[in-house]
């Protein structure tokens, strides 16, 4: 039987998101070096910027109040919604 | 405009005369298949509250379908900064001096061709089917004395205005060199 804490899945997402950073600022900086004087290229940068800030706010609204303490256990059977104790 | 400098040497007094890019309806068509990828998870969350409901609600299920979510949409929001680089910074370029292709392949990928207005020989405009005979928009070929390979402007609107544009380029630049053949071309 395999358990790990919840939190542990925040290290690959994490990744991702420091990769989407990474590639990000890299296009945006090829379109402010190469074609940043033109409206079509300001509002691709905008909307751009203003839906990863929007996917994240919505990220963080969905796990808010998440206990990442839980143990996520692959035994027999994979258990991610374990049936609360009474 | 872009930035011409960050791309060529600028010979004194070359100006860009005109640029152009492919048709805005070629990147329209990609943006539409990124609608139908950002609608895909909604639909899932439709499915998935009818067959399986606990698996949004519980407390270990929720942040990691939060969390997959997410991610999704990250490197669909990715993909869609990726296929704009691509149209927007794929552009051609005709100076008073030459012809510049600049072809952007993803987001590190960057070729830039250049053509020396003198060596042009011949341009073909051509719009071939009836979308691209609607909307004015197609490709225009030249063709110069030493290269078997074409230049090839594609899906660029009004190809016919570009060709005679073009050409006039051509006929100025020779006769400011003091070309014999100045005026023979067609």
């Amino acid at each position: 039987m395999i358990s790990f804490p919840l939190s542990l899945i925040l290290i690959p997402y994490g990744i991702l998101v420091l990769l989407f950073i990474l590639l990000a600022a890299y296009s945006v900086h090829n379109l402010v070096r190469y074609g940043a004087t033109t409206n079509s290229s300001f509002v691709a940068t905008f909307a751009f910027l203003a839906g990863a800030v929007f996917v994240m706010f919505f990220t963080w609204q969905g796990l808010r109040g998440t206990d990442w303490t839980q143990e996520v256990t692959f035994g027999g059977s994979f258990s991610i919604n374990p049936t609360p104790e009474l | 405009m872009i930035d011409l400098d960050h791309l060529i040497t600028k010979k004194p007094g070359e100006k860009i005369v005109f640029q152009m890019r492919s048709h805005w309806l070629l990147f329209a068509a990609e943006l539409l298949l990124l609608v139908v990828l950002a609608v895909l998870p909604i639909g899932l969350y439709v499915v998935f509250q009818g067959v399986w409901p606990s698996l949004l609600i519980g407390t270990m299920s929720k942040p990691i379908m939060v969390l997959t979510t997410s991610a999704y949409y990250l490197m669909l929001w990715l993909f869609f900064i990726t296929k704009f680089i691509d149209y927007y910074l794929d552009v051609y370029l005709v100076t008073s001096d030459r012809v510049l292709d600049v072809s952007q392949k993803g987001m590190f990928s960057r070729t830039v061709s250049e053509l020396d207005l003198a060596r042009v020989q011949d341009v073909t405009s051509e719009i071939k089917g009836v979308l691209r005979s609607l909307l004015n928009f197609g490709n225009v070929y030249i063709q110069t004395a030493a290269e078997k390979e074409r230049f090839i402007f594609e899906d660029v609107k009004r190809p016919d205005e570009i060709r005679k544009r073009l050409l006039d380029l051509v006929e100025e630049d020779r006769k400011r060199q003091g070309d014999p053949i100045a005026g023979t071309i067609h």
